[in-house]
């Protein structure tokens, strides 16, 4: 699966898999902003580099990563959640238009589902 | 002696002969008795009229004593010399009275003159006496005044009004009646013009009527009128008055007044007027009150009793039987035997009345055959005729079936009040106006400790002294008053002394219907009891409202409409308001809206007798805006009617066990999310490390000792319930395993404590330096040391940031690593990142030097010396 050119944004703050997902989406040919480890650091990202896709750890510490989903919505940047997290039913009713990818994941499981949202 | 002299004596003796001469002339003619006597009152000359007087001859008293010759005016006689020889001055006028000789028994009267006779030398030698019957005259006088009295008392015994005026019209007398009808004494009207008098001079015209016919009567004429005068009290009196003048010749020497009080001689006549215009009537009235009068009448005829006459009344009596022209026997057989008609005959045969009272009757009125028993006074009164035989009876009498059964029915009722009197529980007494005992009921008696009987007659301070001082003015004032007093009093009661009682003691006057009041009546009650229970219950109010305040619970009383109305100290705290603002809610004000309609479906339960309490947890909404759950249980009080009347509500505070529930439930959730959370950390250090690993076994022992990272950082977190670690236990724990003994680790810095987030981090970088150290720096040979230092940077931005510098010395020289591994990526980029803070990596030929700034946000330095700690 080549995700070439894409730019993808993630936001992760968990090093180890910040650090997997960064070789993943290298690996598919994408070129990797980040990985931010909050949200700050994520809307500061966005604003500096033209990321077409995005991938958002929704919890980041004692925070989360929906305001850099507004932002994205806002901006039509496609992106998918990667969430450890079991309320997300709750998730996409509130973001329809995102694609939650649950964790742990599979590396063919993050890509495929880039891939569905980056085609739209 | 010469001629002249002769001649001169000779004329001298012969006047002195002449004027004895005139003596003795007048001695002897004179109409009094004169005398002389000696000192020794010897008669020495005596008249004949005192001869006369004293009854003997003129001869028979010369020589002799008075007391030979008078013995009973001896005495008197030696009195008056006897007052003249001490005095010298003549007795004159002297008036006595006694019997003389010549009519002993008759009492006569004299006035008596006695003189002293002197001699040359004015000695008294003899008494001279002039004695003057005055028996006669005496006599006359006393007459004279008995008559006057006599006429005096007659007149002023008379009812009649009569008096004596005066030509000019002044009242010269009046008598008693006249004075007294009009309570006056004689000097309020004698002297006055007549018609200036009190009786009079009430009204104009009467006193111009009486001095108008006043002066006809000065003209000879007897006037005689109706007057109306005013008497005592300001009453008046209707007089038949007359005015009648008495003449001397041609000479009016007063005119006598006199009246008649025809007064009630007028009213009689009106009264007599009245009766007559009324017994116009009579007779019809008398067969009215026949026919009408309450008492049954009937007329019996003859020796058989046939009936003439019979009122109504006697009608209803005998149950309107039809009786006239019947006699007794025929009409009443159902009255045979029971001795009426016997006495009937027994009266018409005497002719003496009989008169019976309450006598016993029964009469079958109704044909029932059933005797109705009445009761009778009656008078059987026989009728004589003209020849002096009984020709009839009158029967007159009344039925007192229904007066006994009153008085019976009184008899009852003042047994009732006996039994009340006796036996009500209440203490009652009557007192007369010494306040000695006249009645006294058991329970007083009981009340006082003292038999009954043994109050009678005696005086409440007999029997209740320690009382005297707190009764005695009470009971004063009721008999003075008459007013009810009612009070409480306290004290020993005689029976049992020592033993203190409390009562309520009510007083009130007895009196009579004329208002007199004669005693005082008494109501005590032992309230004693009553009392202590009163003490009890307010102890016990105490105890409640103690326990009510100090509950450790909210407790309230809630009124059905839910307004709060009393609540305790606890129940403020826990909802935040004051009492008194509470007070002026009620328990919907601070429900919170969300729990309000369970909450009053449930109380509906309750009001309804569906469940007895119930209990919930809750939600108030707190003064402060604040949520804070409790425990609700209600339960409702109700009357003794059985309608409700409030609920007791008992709160308790359990936000504390909510926000734990709360707590562990986002504890769960967060479990959830951390293991899987954890299992994608783990992929991804599996995954991270098989990417460097040239070997399996490479993987496994990297794989191995990553995880083993991990689990320190956890341990150390553990430890201080997540919260943070001790930077320099971070450091030695992480660094530990990698055979830091010998002095090759060299730990410096401060006390810091370092957060989570700091903690996981820093405890990663250090894993993966010490990696890097043991394979390729200073750990990779026997001599190498690593230094790890940490500072406050004080000089820059206010609050210090934390600088930590790991140096490695004495290891080969290093290279930069061409490939940028995990392990790189985390010491040169990632922690940093998740920090917010900066790292700069130097491979130095002496050694790699890290340095980590951190900021302040992620720990706490602690003061020198230790402290508690922070987080």
């Amino acid at each position: 699966m080549n995700l070439h050119p894409h730019r993808v944004l993630i936001v992760e703050d968990e090093v180890f898999i910040a650090a997997e997902l960064e070789d993943i989406v290298r690996d598919a040919g994408a070129e990797v902003v980040g990985p931010a480890m909050s949200a700050h650091d994520a809307l500061r990202l966005i604003e500096n580099h033209e990321i077409t896709a995005a991938i958002l750890d929704v919890r980041l510490g004692d925070h989360d990563s929906l305001p850099v989903a507004r932002r994205l919505v806002a901006a039509a940047i496609p992106f998918i959640f990667h969430t450890g997290n079991s309320d997300s039913e709750a998730l996409s009713n509130d973001w329809p238009q995102a694609v939650i990818v649950r964790k742990p994941s599979t590396p063919e499981g993050l890509l495929t589902a880039l891939a569905a949202v980056t085609k739209k | 002696m010469t001629a002249n002299e002769i001649s001169k004596r000779k004329q001298t003796v012969a006047e002195l002969q002449s004027v004895n001469n005139l003596l003795n002339t007048i001695l002897t003619t004179a109409p009094i008795g004169i005398c002389f006597v000696d000192r020794d009152l010897r008669f020495v000359r005596v008249n004949e009229r005192l001869a006369e007087i004293n009854g003997i001859p003129a001869e028979a008293h010369l020589g002799r004593t008075v007391s030979e010759v008078l013995p009973t005016l001896a005495e008197i006689l030696h009195e008056v010399t006897g007052r003249i020889l001490a005095t010298g001055e003549a007795v004159l006028n002297h008036e006595f009275s006694g019997e003389t000789p010549a009519a002993p028994g008759v009492t006569r009267f004299w006035c008596e003159h006695w003189y002293p006779v002197r001699d040359g030398t004015g000695e008294i030698m003899a008494f001279g006496g002039i004695v003057e019957d005055i028996t006669e005259r005496r006599l006359a006088e006393e007459a004279l005044r008995a008559s006057e009295e006599r006429v005096h008392q007659v007149i002023d015994s008379m009812f009649t009004f009569v008096g004596m005026i005066a030509p000019d019209g002044t009242l010269t007398e009046a008598n008693h009646a006249s004075l007294a009808a009009a309570r006056l004494s004689r000097s309020d009207v004698i002297g006055k013009p007549f018609w200036d008098c009190y009786w009079w001079n009430y009204d104009l015209a009467v006193q111009k009527r009486l001095r108008a016919s006043f002066d006809r009567a000065v003209r000879g004429e007897v006037v005689r009128y109706e007057e109306t005068i005013r008497v005592a009290d300001d009453q008046q009196a209707v007089l038949d008055f007359m005015l009648k003048p008495v003449f001397d010749g041609e000479r009016l020497l007063f005119v006598i007044p006199s009246a008649e009080d025809i007064t009630w001689r007028k009213q009689a006549e009106a009264e007599r007027q009245l009766r007559e215009a009324e017994r116009a009537s009579e007779g019809e009235r008398l067969t009215q009150f026949f026919k009408q009068a309450p008492s049954f009448m009937a007329m019996l005829d003859g020796p058989d009793h046939v009936f003439q006459r019979a009122n109504d009344a006697y009608l209803r009596l005998v149950g309107g039987r039809n009786v006239v022209g019947q006699p007794v026997r025929e009409l009443f057989p159902d009255v045979e035997g029971q001795g009426f008609f016997e006495l009937l005959d027994e009266v018409y045969a005497s002719g003496q009345a009989f008169v019976g009272r309450d006598v016993p009757i029964a009469f079958q009125n109704d044909g029932s055959g059933v005797a109705e028993q009445r009761f009778l006074d009656f008078v059987y009164q026989p009728v004589v005729g003209l020849d002096g035989q009984v020709s009839g009876i009158f029967v007159d009498g009344h039925d007192v079936t229904e007066h006994r059964r009153d008085q019976a029915a009184l008899q009852e009722r003042l047994n009732e009040i006996e039994a009340l009197y006796a036996n009500t529980p209440v203490g009652l007494a009557l007192f007369d106006r010494d306040l000695q005992f006249v009645r006294v009921n058991k329970a007083l008696a009981e009340i006082n400790g003292i038999p009954q009987s043994d109050h009678i007659g005696r005086s409440i301070w007999d029997i209740l002294p320690t009382l005297r001082d707190a009764l005695e003015p009470r009971l004063l004032e009721v008999l003075q008053t008459g007013e009810v007093t009612e009070f409480e009093v306290s004290g020993e009661i005689p029976g049992k002394p020592g033993v203190i009682k409390a009562w309520s003691a009510k007083y009130y006057p007895l009196t009579q219907p004329n208002g007199a009041i004669v005693g005082v009546g008494a109501i005590v009650d032992d309230i004693t009891e009553r009392r202590r229970a009163e003490a009890a219950m307010r102890a016990s109010e105490a105890r409640f409202r103690g326990t009510f305040e100090n509950a450790a619970v909210g407790v309230a009383h809630v009124a059905l409409d839910g307004a709060w109305l009393s609540v305790n100290e606890k129940l403020c705290s826990i909802v935040g308001y004051s009492r008194d603002e509470l007070l002026t809610m009620t328990f919907q004000d601070i429900t919170h809206p969300e729990d309000l309609d369970a909450d009053l479906a449930q109380q509906g339960q309750v009001l309804s007798g569906e469940v007895s309490t119930y209990a919930m947890d809750k939600r108030y909404v707190r003064k402060d805006g604040s949520e804070v759950w409790i425990a609700l249980t209600v339960s409702l009080q109700r009357l003794e009617t059985g309608e409700p009347d409030h609920f007791i509500s008992v709160i308790v505070d359990i936000s504390a066990q909510k926000d734990a529930e709360a707590h562990r439930e986002f504890l769960m959730r967060e479990l959830a999310h951390r293991a899987k959370n954890q299992l994608a950390v783990i992929q991804g250090v599996a995954s991270q490390t098989a990417r460097s690993a040239g070997s399996l076994d490479e993987f496994r022992e990297l794989f191995s000792n990553r995880l083993q990272g991990m689990v320190i950082s956890a341990d150390l977190l553990v430890a201080q319930q997540w919260d943070g670690t001790p930077l320099e236990d971070l450091v030695r724990r992480h660094l530990e395993p990698f055979g830091t003994a010998g002095g090759r680790l060299v730990c410096q810095g401060p006390d810091v404590f370092l957060g989570s987030n700091a903690t996981e981090s820093i405890g990663l970088a250090f894993h993966e330096l010490a990696t890097n150290c043991v394979k390729y720096g200073a750990w990779s040979v026997p001599t190498g040391v690593v230094r790890v230092r940490w500072t406050l940077d004080s000089d820059g931005a206010q609050p210090p940031e934390l600088q930590l510098d790991w140096t490695e010395r004495g290891g080969p020289a290093v290279t930069p690593p061409t490939r940028e591994g995990f392990g790189r990526r985390v010491i040169e980029r990632m922690v940093a990142q998740k920090l917010g803070g900066t790292v700069n990596s130097v491979f130095d030929v002496g050694g790699l030097s890290w340095t980590l700034r951190v900021p302040p946000t992620q720990f706490v330095a602690l003061p020198p010396g230790g402290g508690s700690r922070p987080f």
